[in-house]
């Protein structure tokens, strides 16, 4: 099957091209089915603490079988990192004139490039702020779910910022999904493509409800009135106190 | 228009491919049925400038004068199209010329769009009919269906409009751009250019290949001759995609 005109460097260049094809496939696998999950966690504290408890204690799991940071590692920060560093490229090599070709899909080309940025920036400042692998912030407490989540949420510019943040992403995400099914050649004409524009809309829009929603409730929920003990400024529950079951 | 009808134009200027850009302005008398084309023939006859001063007139390029041969791309008002085919009656006034911006300039409203032929090259845009054996005796047979959608590529006429309008495609980025990759698909489709599909594949399985294209799918909404170029793109990724697992899997 082999021809002599195949370029000489065509290996270097099918490189090019598995990489691209990768940083598609890492924005919905396993990035973006991340974003759903942990969306849908999130909202899960809709339903109350306890069950939103509930569904983190089923996230720790891993943690009792000591994989969580491995997986967390190997399954969401490096596929980010490698989504995000070949973005960047992906964002260098394009210039962008919305003011002359002011059409829906060149704007969403556009915003696409920027929310990409603000999402990965918005991802390492909530890195920093709750979790332990970019040290600085408060960590966030899985046996004390919900209180850990609305003292870390309680600062007066995290209701902007996650906001601004969760929107970035979750539109990256269903603009992403929507490319992804061009890129791969699934949705070939434009019939095609205005319907999975739909459903990426509306994928998009209720994973973005979701999450404001979410946030909404960390932030006016009052965690005095729960009964699990009081946890201290720093995210730790008191020393003494037992939570449900660990 | 109740003042004295004239036809106002404003045009990019640079004497040559390093020059420093400047605007001139030139109004000439209305006359009916000018295009743009027709318009600058007679500012060459008379290339005098809106202040009365004398000067080099206006270089540009054209060939047809029917739309077909694309050579005379430019940007007016805005829009990068066929200045043979923007007809004068129905443009806004002052009329804004500006060359293309994304391949190298030669002079005033001229650029050099070989980067496209080169693509062409590259991609194999043609369809084999011979080699050291005859390939076909009968003319094969295409699908009407088929025919209909492979007419519409075939009318490129790389005028460089999709190209202009494409954010991924520029004078410093690797891009094959919109233009040659409709000729693939359409190349690819026919019963005897199947031959090279392979070739024409991996041809843009490279750097600066398809994989580039970031979907802002102002190519198509640009081309003069409504070439479906998206389509052929998203075809592309499929077509793509299945010789990538071909030559993972079957090589
Ligand atoms: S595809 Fe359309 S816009 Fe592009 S070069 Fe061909 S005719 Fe011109
Ligand atoms: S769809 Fe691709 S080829 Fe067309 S303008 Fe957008 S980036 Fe360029
Ligand atoms: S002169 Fe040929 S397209 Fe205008």
């Amino acid at each position: 099957m082999a021809d002599a005109a195949v370029d000489p460097n065509a290996l270097g260049e099918r490189y090019h091209f598995l990489i691209r094809r990768l940083h598609s496939l890492s924005g919905i696998v396993p990035v973006g089915v991340f974003l759903c999950v942990h969306m849908s966690v999130n909202a899960s504290v809709l339903a109350g603490p306890a069950r939103f408890q509930f569904a983190v204690d089923q996230i720790h799991k891993l943690a009792n079988l000591g994989i969580l940071k491995p997986v967390e590692v190997l399954f969401i920060f490096l596929p980010i990192a490698f989504h995000a560093y070949v973005g960047a490229w992906i964002w260098l090599t394009g210039k962008p004139e919305i003011m002359r070709y002011p059409h829906l899909d060149n704007i969403r080309y556009a915003v696409q490039r920027w929310t990409g940025i603000i999402a990965i920036v918005f991802i390492l400042a909530h890195l920093w702020h709750v979790h332990w692998i970019i040290p600085g912030g408060t960590e966030f407490d899985a046996h004390a779910a919900a209180e850990s989540a609305v003292n870390a949420m309680a600062s007066l510019w995290v209701g902007p910022v996650y906001a601004l943040g969760v929107l970035c992403a979750v539109f990256h995400f269903a603009n992403g999904i929507w490319t992804f099914l061009i890129t791969w050649g699934v949705t070939i004409g434009p019939g095609s493509q205005r319907r999975s524009g739909w459903v990426c809309g509306i994928i998009g829009v209720v994973l973005a409800l979701m999450g404001l929603a979410a946030l909404a409730k960390f932030k006016s929920m009052d965690v005095s009135a729960l009964q699990h003990p009081p946890v201290t400024a720093t995210g730790k529950v008191e020393p003494g106190a037992q939570t449900t079951g660990h | 228009m109740a003042e004295k009808k004239v036809i106002h134009f404003k045009i990019k200027r640079q004497n040559g491919p390093t020059g420093a850009p400047y605007w001139e302005e030139f109004k000439m008398d209305y006359a009916p049925n000018h295009n743009v084309v027709s318009a600058l023939m007679y500012l060459r006859e008379h290339p005098v400038n809106v202040d009365g001063k004398k000067i080099e007139p206006v270089v540009w390029d054209s060939n047809c004068m029917e739309e077909v041969c694309g050579a005379c791309s430019m940007i007016i008002n805005d829009v990068p199209r066929q200045a043979c085919a923007a007809l004068i009656d129905d443009l806004e006034q002052p009329i804004v010329l500006e060359p293309l911006t994304k391949f190298p300039l030669i002079r005033d409203l001229m650029v050099d769009r070989q980067k496209m032929f080169d693509a062409l090259l590259k991609i194999k845009a043609w369809v084999p009919m011979d080699g050291s054996w005859d390939i076909h005796r009968h003319a094969p047979l295409i699908a009407a269906g088929e025919q209909s959608v492979r007419y519409l590529f075939s009318r490129c006429m790389t005028c460089g409009c999709c190209m202009e309008a494409c954010p991924q495609f520029h004078q410093d980025s690797a891009f094959i751009g919109p233009a040659p990759l409709g000729q693939v698909k359409m190349h690819n489709s026919h019963p005897t250019g199947k031959y090279a599909n392979e070739d024409r594949l991996h041809a843009i399985m490279g750097d600066g290949g398809l994989t580039d294209c970031g979907n802002a799918q102002n190519c198509v909404k640009v081309c003069p001759k409504d070439i479906p170029l998206t389509d052929a793109i998203a075809q592309l990724g499929r077509q793509t995609t299945m010789q990538w697992l071909r030559d993972m899997f079957v090589k």
